[in-house]
C-alpha cells in the first residue's frame, strides 16, 4: 500500500467547493432531466454524475477533497436535480387541461413538497437504513464510487469494468446500433398476449442484482401479472373482444394488474408500519436519545423539525389551497389539506420502502392516489378549482416522495462512507427549494416554446396519463373495488415472514414488465451466485460490479438527456 | 410445514388476484381465496416462530455469538484507540479486515437477534450496531483521506459505541429469551 499524503486541519465536509460544484452539476441535471422525463416519460436520478464529476473535480483537479465531501457535493446535487420527476409528472396537466393558474402557486405547493420530503424522512432513515439495512441500490452504487479510492485495485477494476460494459452497451442502445428491446416471446414463438419482452438495461440488472432476495419477489409478482393473469383473462375472455392479442397485455395492464398493484402498494405499507411498530417506536426512542448526547457532534437533525414540518405542511397547503382555489371553501380546503399531508407520509413511507429494496419509486401512482383523494374531498365544487387543487396537492405529494426517495439513497451512500446523517439533512434542507423552482420555470419555457402533449414534439407521456386518469376520476370512473381488493391482498401479504412482500409484489403489478425481467435476472444471479460461492463473495465481487453496471448506464442516459437539451435548444 | 405453507399462500395468492382482476372484481372467490391466505400466512407465522425458538435453543445449529463478535470488533478498536501512533494506512488496513471480517458477520446474523429478544431488542441492538459500523466507516474514509486525527477521533467514536453495544447485549442475553 502506498504512503498516504497526511493532512492537517479539519477533515473536509461541508465545504464552498462542494457547495459550488453541487449546486452547478444540480442545475445542469435538473435542466436536462426535465426535458428528457417530459419527452420519453421517466426520469433518472443523477447522484451517479455528481459523485463522478466531483470526484474529477474536487479530487482530480482541486486535490484537497475527501470522501465525505464528494458525499455532500453528491446530496446537494442530487437535491437540485431529483424533484424534477415529481414536477413533470404533474403540473404539465394544468397546461395540457388548460387551467388558469398562478405561476407563484405552482413554485410555493413543489417548494413546499420538497421541504417536506426532507424533513419526513428524519425517523425513517434510522428505521429503514440503520434497523432494516435496506439496499438503496443507486446509494450503494455511488458509496462504491465514493469509497473507490481506497477500496483496493481489485474493487477498482471490478467498478471500472462495470461502468465501461454498462457504458458502451448503452451508448449502442442510444444511437440504436442495437436494439432496445428483445422480443424473446416472439422468438420462442409464445402467444401474442403472453408478455416476455426484455430491455436491454445493465441498470435494472445491476440494481437487481444488489437487491438479491428482495428483487425475486418482484420477479415473482411480474410473473404473477404477466404470465398468469393476462394469459388467463385473455382465455377467459375476461379482455374486450376489440383488444388485438398484441395489445392485451398492455391493456390488462392499465386495467386489472396495475390498480390492483397500487392497491397492493398501499396495503402493504400500511401492514408493514402495524408490524413495525415496536421497531420503528424504537427508532424514535433511539433519535430522542442520540439528540440527547451530550459528546461529539450530533448525528441527526431535530426530530421537533419534522413535528414543526407537519404543521407547517397543513399551513402551507391550507393558504396555497385557499388562494388558488378559494371556490372550493376553507373547511374543504383544510380537510385537504390534512389528507394530502396524511397522504404525503404514507406514500413517502412506500416510495422509501420500494426504493430502498429495489431502487424503483412509485411515484406516478402515488400522484394518481393523491389526485383521487383530493378530488374526492372537492367533489361539488367548482370543477376547474377542484382539478387545480388535486393537482397542486399532487405535485406537492410527487416532490416531497421523490425527495424522500432521493434523500434516502444518499443517506445509504453517506452511512456506506461515514457521513454525519445531521449534515446530509441540513444541506439537503437547505438546497431542496432550488430544485422546484428550475424545473417549473423550465417546464413553463418548454411550453411556450413547444407545448406538451399529443400531437407536439414534446408528448409528456406520464402527464397525459395523469390527465386521463384526472377525466376518469371526474366521470367517476375510479377502480375503486381494485385498489380496496389490492389492499387487502397486499395487507395480507406483508403479513406473512417476508418483510414487504405485500409492497414488492405490488410493485411488480404496477411495473412494465420490459423491466422486471433483467431486473429479475440480476437478483436470480445473485442468489445463486450466494449458494454457488457465498454471500462474501457476492458483497466483494458482485456488488462492485453490479455498482458499475448502474453508472454507466445512468451516466449514459444522462449525457444523452443533456445532449437532447442542447439539440432542442438549437 | 414452512413448504407447505408457502405453496398455499402462493396459490392463494394467485386466486386472489385473478379474482381481483376480473372486471367487476368476484368477490366470493377474492373472500375464499384471501380466507385461506390468512390461513397460510399463520403457518408461516408459526413454523418461523418454532424455527427461529429452535435456533435460539442452539437445536438449529445456528446460534451466532453476537456478543463474542462485537467484543471482537471492540478488541480491535480499542487497540487502535491506544496506538495513537499508528499511521493511516495501518488504521485503514486494520478496519478494511474488521469491515470484512466481524462486522460483516454480525449484519449477516442479525436476523438471529431478532428471535432471542423481540422486535424492540432487535431494533436497539441494530440500531446502535449501524451506528458503530458508520463511525469506523468514517475512520476509514479519513483514513484513506490521510486525515490520522479525524480517523483516530472516529474509531474513538465507534470504540464507544460498540462498548456499550456490548454490555446491551450482555443486558439482553441475561434477560429470558422473548420467544
Amino acid at each position: 500500500m502506498p504512503p498516504t499524503e497526511l493532512k492537517t486541519g479539519p477533515y473536509r465536509e461541508i465545504t464552498w467547493e462542494a457547495i459550488v460544484l453541487g449546486v452547478l452539476v444540480g442545475v445542469i441535471l435538473n435542466m436536462a432531466i426535465t426535458y428528457a422525463g417530459l419527452l420519453i416519460g421517466f426520469t433518472i436520478v443523477g447522484s451517479e454524475i455528481a459523485a463522478i464529476v466531483g470526484w474529477g473535480v474536487l479530487r482530480g483537479i482541486l486535490r484537497r477533497s475527501t470522501i465525505i465531501e464528494n458525499n455532500i457535493n453528491q446530496t446537494i446535487a442530487s437535491a437540485v436535480n431529483s424533484t424534477g420527476a415529481g414536477i413533470i409528472f404533474t403540473i404539465p396537466v394544468l397546461y395540457i387541461r388548460g387551467v388558469d393558474f398562478e405561476f407563484l402557486h405552482v413554485i410555493m405547493a413543489t417548494m413546499c413538497g420538497a421541504t417536506l420530503g426532507v424533513a419526513f424522512i428524519i425517523p425513517l432513515r434510522k428505521q429503514m437504513i440503520d434497523i432494516d439495512r435496506l439496499r438503496f441500490p443507486s446509494g450503494t452504487a455511488v458509496g462504491a464510487i465514493l469509497r473507490s479510492p481506497g477500496a483496493g485495485v481489485r474493487k477498482a477494476i471490478l467498478l471500472a469494468a462495470g461502468i465501461g460494459f454498462s457504458a458502451l452497451v448503452s451508448v449502442m442502445v442510444h444511437l440504436g446500433w442495437i436494439r432496445e428491446h428483445i422480443d424473446l416471446g416472439a422468438m420462442l414463438g409464445m402467444p401474442a398476449y403472453v408478455e416476455n419482452v426484455w430491455a436491454i438495461s445493465l441498470l435494472s440488472f445491476g440494481a437487481g442484482f444488489i437487491s438479491g432476495w428482495a428483487g425475486l419477489a418482484v420477479l415473482l409478482g411480474g410473473i404473477l401479472a404477466y404470465w398468469i393473469i393476462t394469459p388467463l383473462a385473455f382465455n377467459a375472455g375476461w379482455i374486450p373482444d376489440g383488444i388485438a392479442a398484441a395489445e392485451a397485455s398492455g391493456w390488462a395492464h392499465a386495467e386489472m394488474n396495475r390498480p390492483l398493484g397500487i392497491g397492493m402498494l398501499i396495503g402493504g405499507a400500511l401492514m408493514g408500519i402495524a408490524l413495525a411498530f415496536p421497531s420503528i417506536k424504537e427508532a424514535f426512542r433511539s433519535l430522542r436519545r442520540t439528540r440527547g448526547q451530550s459528546s461529539g457532534p450530533s448525528e441527526e437533525l431535530s426530530i421537533k423539525l419534522l413535528y414543526a414540518a407537519a404543521v407547517a405542511s397543513v399551513i402551507l397547503l391550507v393558504v396555497v389551497g385557499f388562494t388558488a382555489a378559494r371556490p372550493v371553501g376553507l373547511p374543504r380546503i383544510i380537510l385537504i389539506a390534512l389528507a394530502g399531508t396524511l397522504w404525503l407520509w404514507l406514500a413517502g413511507i412506500i416510495v422509501a420502502q420500494c426504493t430502498g429494496m429495489t431502487d424503483w419509486s412509485p411515484v406516478s401512482g402515488m400522484a394518481l392516489i393523491a389526485v383521487t383523494i383530493i378530488l374526492f374531498f372537492s367533489y361539488g365544487a367548482d370543477h376547474e378549482s377542484g382539478v387545480l387543487l388535486a393537482v397542486l396537492i399532487g405535485a406537492t405529494v410527487c416532490v416531497a416522495v421523490t425527495m424522500g426517495a432521493d434523500m434516502m439513497q444518499d443517506l445509504k451512500t453517506g452511512t456506506l462512507v461515514g457521513a454525519m446523517p445531521a449534515r446530509q439533512q441540513a444541506v439537503q434542507l437547505v438546497f431542496s427549494w432550488m430544485g422546484p423552482v428550475i424545473t417549473v420555470i423550465v417546464i413553463h419555457v418548454i411550453w411556450h416554446a413547444y407545448g406538451f402533449g399529443a400531437g407536439t414534439s414534446i408528448p409528456a407521456p406520464q402527464a397525459q396519463a395523469l390527465d386521463a386518469a384526472i377525466s376518469g376520476v371526474v366521470g367517476g370512473d375510479v377502480p375503486i373495488g381494485k385498489y380496496a381488493a389490492g389492499a387487502v391482498i397486499g395487507g395480507v401479504l406483508s403479513a406473512s415472514t417476508f418483510t414487504g412482500l405485500g409492497v414488492m409484489v405490488g410493485l411488480s403489478m404496477y411495473l412494465p414488465l420490459v423491466y422486471l425481467l433483467p431486473f429479475g435476472l440480476g437478483s436470480v444471479i445473485n442468489v445463486l451466485s450466494g449458494r454457488i460461492k457465498d454471500r462474501r463473495w457476492v458483497e466483494n465481487t458482485g456488488v462492485p460490479l453490479a455498482a458499475g453496471l448502474i453508472v454507466g448506464d445512468a451516466v449514459v442516459g444522462v449525457t444523452f438527456a443533456i445532449i437532447s437539451v442542447i439539440g432542442g435548444l438549437g | 410445514m414452512a413448504i407447505f405453507s408457502y405453496i398455499l399462500l402462493s396459490l392463494a395468492t394467485v386466486g386472489a388476484c385473478l379474482s381481483a382482476a376480473r372486471i367487476p372484481v368476484m368477490t366470493g372467490p377474492l373472500a375464499a381465496s384471501v380466507l385461506v391466505m390468512v390461513a397460510a400466512v399463520l403457518l408461516m407465522r408459526h413454523g418461523h416462530r418454532r424455527k427461529l425458538a429452535r435456533e435460539v435453543s442452539g437445536d438449529g445449529g445456528g446460534t451466532f455469538d453476537f456478543v463474542g463478535s462485537a467484543s471482537k470488533v471492540l478488541d480491535t478498536l480499542g487497540r487502535l484507540y491506544e496506538s495513537p501512533e499508528a499511521a493511516c494506512e495501518e488504521i485503514h488496513a486494520e478496519l478494511d479486515r474488521l469491515v470484512d471480517g466481524p462486522l460483516f458477520e454480525f449484519a449477516e446474523a442479525r436476523e438471529g437477534l431478532l428471535a432471542r429478544h423481540g422486535f424492540g431488542g432487535f431494533a436497539r441492538v441494530v440500531g446502535e450496531f449501524s451506528r458503530g459500523e458508520r463511525a469506523v466507516n468514517r475512520a476509514w474514509s479519513a483514513a484513506v483521506d490521510g486525515y490520522p486525527n479525524e480517523a483516530r477521533d472516529s474509531v474513538a467514536r465507534a470504540r464507544e459505541i460498540f462498548a456499550a453495544l456490548v454490555g446491551e447485549l450482555e443486558k439482553l442475553e441475561e434477560q429470558p429469551s422473548s420467544s
